[in-house]
C-alpha cells in the first residue's frame, strides 16, 4: 500500500501539472512574504544590537591654531588640519538654513536615517556605481565622525544602523554642529569656520544668506564646485547657489522678500596660496607663541593639539613694509656676486609701539622655511653703539651734565647741558645708591662728543660709561627693559655695546626714550581663546617708571638729532615716528642698530 | 634693528668690514637706510 508523504512546503505543487505545478500558491506567496519580513527584521535587530557607536576618528578633534593679525583678519591656520571648531551660535543663522535647505530639508522632524537612501545606494552598488548621496545629514555628520569614507555597503549599513543610534543619543543642534565642523567645503577648509575663512575672509557668525548657501553649495564637492576651479565650476557654483536659495523658500526658511535682496553671486575672494609659515609668518607665529608659553604656562604639546584662537599685535601692513624695506636696502646696497664681503649679510629688525610695547612689526629673515632662525628675536649678536643711549640715560638720571657745544641744535645732548641733576633727584635709583656711586666725579660732565650712535664716539662712550659707573649703565639699561640675561660683563667695551639683546627687546628699550620714560615690556599676543574661554596670563603688561620723563625726553632728543644728520628719509622717519634712531659705529663688532 | 654676518650653519660671526662697500662704515648705513625706507614710508602714509 502506498503512503502519501506530507511535505512541510508543497513545491513543487503536487496534485497540478504543467505550468501550474510551478506557479506558488497564495498561501505559499504570502508565506514567503512573511519570512522574508521576519528575517530582514531578525537580521536589522541584530546589526541594531551589535554595532555600537564606536570612538570619534581621530582626526575629528584634531583642529588648527589661528592666528590673526592685529585689525581681526586671519593671518595663518597652522597645523595638520584645518579646522577650528565652533559652537552653533557662532555661526551664522541663515548659513545654518542655507545647508539644512540644501543637505536635509526635514533634518529637524527625522530620525537620522532615509530608507530610501540606503536602498538607492543598495541599488547603485548591485550596478557598479557610488554608493554616495541621499543621506540626511545625521548620516554624513555619521560619516564624517565615526567611519571611513569607503563606498561600501557595508559601511553604508553601518552608517544608517549608527545614525540612527545617534539620533537618539545626542541633540539635533549637537548633530548639526558636529556636522558644520566636520564637513569638507574645499580649499583646504574642515568645517565652516575654516570655510568662511578661506573663501570670504570672515568668521563663519558673519556670514550673509548669500555667502552661506554658497559654502552650502561646496558640500556638494568644492572639486567641481568652487570656482576657482575655472568656468564650468563657476556656472555649477552659481547654479547650485541659486537653487539653494530658491530651496531655502520653498521650505519656509527664508522669505520671498530677502530672497530678492541676494541675486548677485558672491563671488569668494581668490584662493589664497600663503597659508603656509613662508616668508615673516613662520617668525611671528614663532615670537607669539613664544609669548603665550611664557604668560600662559602652554606647553608645545597643547599648542601642538590644536584649537587655540590667537590674535596678535602684528599690523599686517607694518610687515609687509618693513619686510620690503629690508629687501629693497639690501638689494641696492649689497653686491654679493661681486664683493665677498657682502656675502651672508644677516638682517633682524622689530618695530615696538612705545605707547605701549605691542610688537607691530619684525623682520626676522629671509623665508622662516628656510632660515629658521628667528634674528630678531636672536640674542647672540653684539648690540653695538646702539647701546650708547643707555649710557648717555645713566649719565643724565645720575647727575652728569653736558658741556654746552658751539654746534648747538645738532648736539644730541643739548638739552642736558641746561640741566644739572642730583644723584638724590634720581627716581629710579634706590635709597642706597649714593654709597654705590664712587666713580662719578664731583663735576661730571657728558662731553659733547658722547652723541649716541656717533661716530667715533666710542672712547667716549668709554670714559663715560667709567665716569657714571657701569653697573649704573647696566641697571639703566635693565630698568628699561634688557633682559639681565643678554648683559655682557661689566668691563670697559660694556658701554659701547658688547651685550646681546634682541632686535625685539632692543626695540622695546629704546621705545623707554620716547615713551617719556615709561617702559612697556613687549608683547605680542592680545588673547589667546580655546573653545570660546579666553586664557587668563594675557593682561596688557603694566608700565613702569624706568627713568625720569625728562631724562627720557633728553636722551630722544639726542636721537632725533641723530636722526636729523643722516638725511631727507631719515628726518621723515624720526618724524613719523617721534623717535630716531642710533646711528651705528661700533668698531670690532657686528654692525647693529636699533630703531623703535 | 641688527645686521651681522654669519655662514648658514656656523655660529661664529663674521667680520663685517667692507660690506656695503668701503664707505658704509662696516655695513653701518644699512639700519638707518632700512628703518627710513620702513619709517619714512609709514610717516608719508
Amino acid at each position: 500500500m502506498h503512503r502519501r508523504v506530507r511535505r512541510l512546503v508543497d513545491y513543487p505543487r503536487s496534485g497540478r501539472a504543467g505550468l501550474r505545478r510551478w506557479l506558488p500558491s497564495w498561501r505559499q506567496l504570502l508565506g514567503s512574504a512573511g519570512l522574508f519580513a521576519l528575517t530582514v527584521t531578525a537580521l536589522l535587530i541584530g546589526v541594531y544590537a551589535s554595532v555600537d557607536i564606536p570612538d570619534e576618528n581621530a582626526g575629528i578633534r584634531r583642529e588648527a591654531n589661528v592666528y590673526y593679525w592685529s585689525d581681526g583678519t586671519q593671518m595663518v591656520s597652522t597645523g595638520e588640519v584645518n579646522r577650528q571648531n565652533v559652537e552653533l551660535d557662532q555661526i551664522a543663522p541663515a548659513a545654518v538654513n542655507a545647508v539644512i535647505a540644501a543637505e536635509n530639508e526635514t533634518f529637524y522632524d527625522d530620525s537620522g536615517v532615509s530608507p530610501k537612501g540606503l536602498a538607492r545606494a543598495v541599488v547603485n552598488m548591485v550596478r557598479g556605481q557610488e554608493t554616495q548621496g541621499g543621506s540626511t545629514i545625521t548620516q554624513q555628520y555619521v560619516k564624517n565622525t565615526y567611519l571611513s569614507q569607503d563606498q561600501t555597503v557595508t559601511r553604508k549599513v553601518k552608517e544608517f544602523v549608527i545614525a540612527l543610534k545617534v539620533d537618539r543619543k545626542k541633540s539635533k543642534d549637537e548633530i548639526l554642529e558636529g556636522y558644520l565642523n566636520t564637513s569638507w567645503f574645499g580649499r583646504g577648509a574642515n568645517g565652516i569656520e575654516a570655510a568662511a575663512h578661506a573663501y570670504y575672509g570672515i568668521p563663519a557668525k558673519k556670514l550673509d544668506p548669500g555667502q552661506g548657501a554658497f559654502l552650502a553649495a561646496m558640500l556638494k564637492g568644492a572639486e567641481l564646485y568652487d570656482p576657482a576651479g575655472g568656468r564650468a565650476n563657476r556656472e555649477r557654483a552659481r547654479g547650485r547657489w541659486a537653487w539653494i536659495l530658491d530651496r531655502q523658500v520653498d521650505v519656509g526658511l527664508m522669505s520671498e522678500k530677502e530672497r530678492a535682496e541676494y541675486r548677485a553671486f558672491p563671488e569668494p575672494r581668490r584662493q589664497s596660496r600663503s597659508t603656509s609659515l613662508g616668508g615673516q609668518t613662520g617668525y611671528l607665529v614663532d615670537v607669539a607663541n613664544k609669548y603665550l608659553r611664557q604668560h600662559t604656562g602652554l606647553t608645545d604639546e597643547e599648542l601642538a593639539r590644536g584649537g587655540y584662537e590667537i590674535h596678535t599685535t602684528f599690523d599686517k601692513e607694518k610687515v609687509a613694509r618693513l619686510e620690503r624695506a629690508v629687501r629693497q636696502v639690501l638689494k641696492r646696497d649689497l653686491a654679493p656676486g661681486t664683493r665677498a664681503a657682502d656675502r651672508h649679510v644677516q638682517v633682524g629688525a622689530a618695530s615696538v609701539r612705545p605707547s605701549d610695547g605691542a610688537v607691530v612689526a619684525l623682520y626676522g629673515g629671509r623665508d622662516a622655511t628656510r632660515h629658521f632662525s628667528n634674528n630678531a628675536d636672536t640674542s647672540g649678536v653684539p648690540v653695538g653703539s646702539a647701546f650708547k643711549p643707555f649710557v648717555l640715560a645713566a649719565a643724565l638720571q645720575h647727575g652728569l651734565s653736558v658741556r654746552a657745544q658751539p654746534s648747538g641744535a645738532d648736539s644730541p645732548a643739548r638739552g642736558a647741558a641746561q640741566v644739572r641733576r642730583s644723584a638724590s633727584a634720581d627716581s629710579c635709583t634706590p635709597p642706597t645708591a649714593p654709597s654705590a656711586a664712587p666713580r662719578v666725579s664731583p663735576t661730571p660732565t657728558i662731553p659733547p662728543s658722547a652723541r649716541p650712535c656717533s661716530p667715533g664716539g666710542n672712547a667716549t662712550y668709554v670714559r663715560l660709561g667709567e665716569d657714571v659707573g657701569r653697573a649704573r649703565v647696566r641697571r639703566t639699561a635693565v630698568d628699561a627693559g634688557l633682559l639681565p640675561r643678554s648683559m655682557a660683563p661689566l668691563e670697559p667695551s660694556f658701554s659701547v655695546g658688547t651685550s646681546t639683546p634682541s632686535a625685539i627687546r632692543m626695540a622695546a628699550a629704546d621705545g623707554t626714550f620716547a615713551g617719556g620714560g615709561l617702559r612697556h615690556d613687549p608683547y605680542s599676543v592680545t588673547r589667546a581663546v580655546k573653545d570660546g574661554t579666553a586664557l587668563p596670563g594675557l593682561e596688557r603688561p603694566a608700565p613702569g617708571r624706568a627713568l625720569d620723563e625728562g631724562v627720557a625726553g633728553e636722551v630722544a632728543d639726542a636721537l632725533r638729532a641723530a636722526a636729523r644728520t643722516s638725511g631727507p628719509a631719515s628726518r621723515r622717519a624720526a618724524r613719523a615716528t617721534r623717535t630716531g634712531y642710533g646711528r651705528p659705529g661700533s668698531r670690532g663688532s657686528p654692525a647693529t642698530c636699533r630703531p623703535r | 634693528m641688527t645686521v651681522f654676518r654669519v655662514k648658514p650653519g656656523e655660529p661664529r660671526l663674521l667680520p663685517m668690514s667692507g660690506v656695503a662697500g668701503k664707505d658704509s662704515r662696516r655695513g653701518n648705513v644699512l639700519p638707518p637706510r632700512i628703518w627710513s625706507a620702513y619709517a619714512g614710508a609709514t610717516g608719508k602714509r
